[in-house]
């Protein structure tokens, strides 16, 4: 009675959440609908920004796979603090670009980034914004199947008896000289 | 609805661990039970958000409005429902020398419906504090009056964990539990070295079925409320089962705002219908608070200072001392990727190991621990971002480093009740039903500074004994008071009427007919959590209180 239990309970929770990370993996981009807070001109900007901190590289793809610039326009909607700190921080970007950070140079998009994303020695008024962006775009990115896929989350299945991965352990153990 | 006229046998009002015990024993000791929650129903299947992922809501759990960025959902998006640091229309105040926060439930089940489940019995020095060190006061019973209580409570919630033969982690009635995480074992081996012990926890959740209940499914999503049952809740394991009696009445939305009193004993309870905004009165043999330890005083404060001839009523609040401490261990980078969801929170944890030892402080404190390649959630990385303050591909690749090589160290420790702690009504503020509000005057001691100081110089040690960076992730020194959610004593018991408002029976020295059945009654907050002891003692109290009636001693 009891396996049968656990065994049936632990099929009817973990097949749905398969499921579900597969499809959503496989959803194209419009599986994100804004809340159209910003302006055209704005969101391409933050769209821009969201992929340059989360860019695709050999193991998954960038941010906007995971509707990163969606995830903050919709936060920004219904958040007057957030929606400041993002306008100004937005309209900065694209005044230190000439208008348009979107278009111009990957070098010139690099060069001022790395102005500005490191708190600990940059000072001014993008610092503070870049840091928000960086925060809100790698929660989105990671509460994404995309993301759950990049660090290889193996959980989210449920188990009948708790096991631990022998390999793991053993290189710990031999790493930690224990 | 009942009639001004009839008279219920047992009102209990609040049904988390206390109520939910109550409602349980009194109802199979063929007692009919009135029990009145402030909160709503709950319905699991609807109300759990247990296996939900964060892309199926489009805030991803930090909150429509993106609240969770300003400290707005401690507990976050994916808790289990009605858990709240403020509620609309019922605040509460702290006097502008403390610092308090006052975490409340309003649903059937209270807190227990995503509480840690850890289960710890006292000890049974714990029971004689000022016999053992001089401070606090003694409590009128002893570990032998409750141990059978433990037994009955863990036998029937389901306890899992291991005997160890420790008298700082008495055994219990314990089912097997799930293996230890790899960093787990690593802790376990490294402390040895320290000659720090790590021992399985005790947490109510089942490994095996009972009665019903399946066991633990390990998704890690406890917190949440558990659709199986598997993690033990008042709601699930006792008021739905008393339901079936027929001897169980359950009102919701209902506010009780006072406690009326005909020739020395409660007569009535008057409360508001939360749905209608009317007041209901229903009559009452018995009336037992089990509302928490703060809400049951304040109603007693409410009710014109009832049941406190000794001034004891809303004293002695304590919470339980804080401390963490984490950091990145290099020997658990870049790990074999596993499956270490099991249950939520450790499978390991550490007792206190220093009983009887000469410290700058007194009592102890017991140690939980983190660390696993946890589910990422809104702020899971947050960490490593601010570590390397990076971007773009460097930072995925931080990321995917450090995942799972991070484990914390949380101290759990006993604060000693002090003259500058307690709560009181504030003579201002009403809440939106017209019920005075409670007061908060909180203050650590140099005891309970002092045992924060010797958590964090432990953790560090521990942590740099693996060969990792120890970095405080707490926000200060010290937890703040009420913080973990431990406010107990605040309507002790005690022998002597002049020093104490209930008996060791947990009945009202001057008002038989009351009792109460949460963590008020305590005389001291033990460095282990308080709901299994409320469970026990409020089982025990059931009993007496059953016989008692039958006696027709009340």
């Amino acid at each position: 009675m009891s396996k049968f239990t656990r065994r049936t309970l632990v099929q009817i929770s973990a097949a749905p959440l398969a499921a579900q990370v597969h499809q959503h993996a496989a959803a194209p981009a419009s599986a994100h609908p804004r809340t159209v807070f910003f302006s055209a001109h704005e969101f391409e900007t933050l769209r821009v920004l969201c992929d340059l901190i989360v860019p695709a590289d050999e193991v998954s793809p960038a941010a906007s796979t995971a509707g990163a610039a969606e995830y903050i326009e919709r936060l920004c909607a219904n958040n007057a603090r957030l929606a400041k700190t993002f306008r100004a921080g937005l309209a900065w970007l694209n005044a230190q670009s000439g208008g348009a950070f979107a278009k111009t140079s990957a070098a010139a998009q690099t060069k001022l980034l790395d102005s500005i994303c490191d708190r600990r020695k940059a000072k001014g008024p993008g610092v503070e914004f870049f840091d928000w962006a960086r925060k809100m775009t790698i929660d989105a990115f990671y509460t994404h199947p995309a993301g759950y896929q990049d660090v290889d989350y193996k959980g989210g299945k449920g188990m009948t008896e708790f096991e631990v991965s022998a390999a793991a352990l053993e290189q710990a153990l031999k790493r930690a000289k224990l | 609805m009942q009639t001004r006229e009839s008279i219920h046998d047992v009102v209990v009002i609040g049904s988390g661990a206390g109520g939910g015990t109550v409602v349980h024993t009194l109802t199979k000791l063929g007692v009919k039970v009135l029990l009145l929650e402030a909160g709503g129903p709950l319905n699991p299947a609807k109300d759990f958000k247990e296996h939900l992922m964060p892309w199926q809501v489009p805030h991803r759990g930090a909150g429509e409005d993106g609240r969770y960025y300003f400290g707005g959902m401690k507990y976050g998006f994916f808790e289990a429902p009605n858990g709240y640091w403020d509620i609309p229309g019922e605040p509460y105040t702290v006097a502008p020398d403390s610092k308090f926060q006052w975490f409340r439930s309003r649903i059937i089940g209270g807190r227990t419906n995503h509480f840690g489940r850890i289960s710890l019995r006292f000890s049974d020095y714990d029971f004689k504090p000022r016999s053992t060190d001089g401070l606090g006061d003694d409590w009128p019973i002893s570990y032998e009056d409750v141990a059978p209580y433990y037994d009955k409570a863990e036998a029937f919630i389901g306890v899992h964990g291991t005997r160890e033969g420790l008298r700082t982690a008495p055994d219990g009635i314990f089912m097997k539990p799930p293996a230890p995480r790899v960093h787990e074992v690593l802790i376990q081996k490294s402390c040895k070295k320290l000659g720090i012990p790590v021992i399985p926890v005790r947490k109510a959740m089942i490994t095996r079925a009972l009665n019903g209940r399946a066991a633990c499914h390990y998704c890690g999503h406890c917190g949440r409320g558990c659709l199986t049952a598997s993690a033990y809740s008042s709601s699930q394991v006792q008021i739905f089962p008393a339901m079936k009696t027929g001897r169980l009445e359950i009102r919701t939305n209902a506010m009780v705002r006072a406690l009326e009193t005909k020739n020395g004993r409660v007569d009535s309870v008057v409360y508001i219908d939360k749905t209608t905004r009317e007041e209901r009165r229903v009559r009452a043999r018995v009336v037992v608070l089990a509302a928490s330890a703060c809400e049951s005083a304040r109603l007693l404060l409410n009710s014109g200072n009832l049941a406190n001839g000794s001034g004891m009523v809303g004293r002695n609040l304590t919470d339980t001392v804080g401390l963490s401490v984490r950091g990145q261990i290099p020997a658990l980078e870049g790990l074999p990727r596993h499956d270490t969801d099991g249950i939520r929170g450790m499978h390991m944890y550490i007792p206190w190991w220093l009983f009887g030892e000469k410290l700058d402080f007194p009592r102890g404190y017991h140690v939980e621990m983190g660390g696993g390649f946890g589910q990422p959630h809104v702020g899971t990385f947050h960490g490593t971002a601010s570590r390397y303050q990076s971007y773009g591909k460097a930072l995925k690749r931080q990321i995917r480093e450090n995942y799972g090589a991070s484990i914390g160290f949380t101290g759990r420790g006993e604060m000693i009740p002090n003259a500058k702690s307690y709560c009181e009504i504030d003579p201002n503020v009403v809440d939106e039903y017209g019920i005075p509000v409670l007061r908060f005057h909180f203050q650590w001691s140099e005891h309970e500074r002092k045992q924060a100081a010797h958590m964090k110089k432990t953790f560090t040690e521990i942590i740099t004994n693996l060969g990792g960076r120890p970095e405080t992730i707490s926000a200060g020194e010290i937890t703040t008071g009420g913080e973990v959610i431990h406010e107990v004593g605040t309507i002790r018991m005690g022998d002597d009427p002049r020093t104490s408002a209930l008996n060791k029976y947990q009945q009202a020295h001057e008002v038989k007919n009351l009792f109460v059945a949460d963590a008020a009654p305590f005389v001291s907050n033990p460095d282990k959590n308080p709901t299994l002891s409320i469970i026990a003692l409020a089982w025990r109290m059931s009993e007496y209180l059953a016989e008692e009636m039958r006696k027709d001693n009340v």
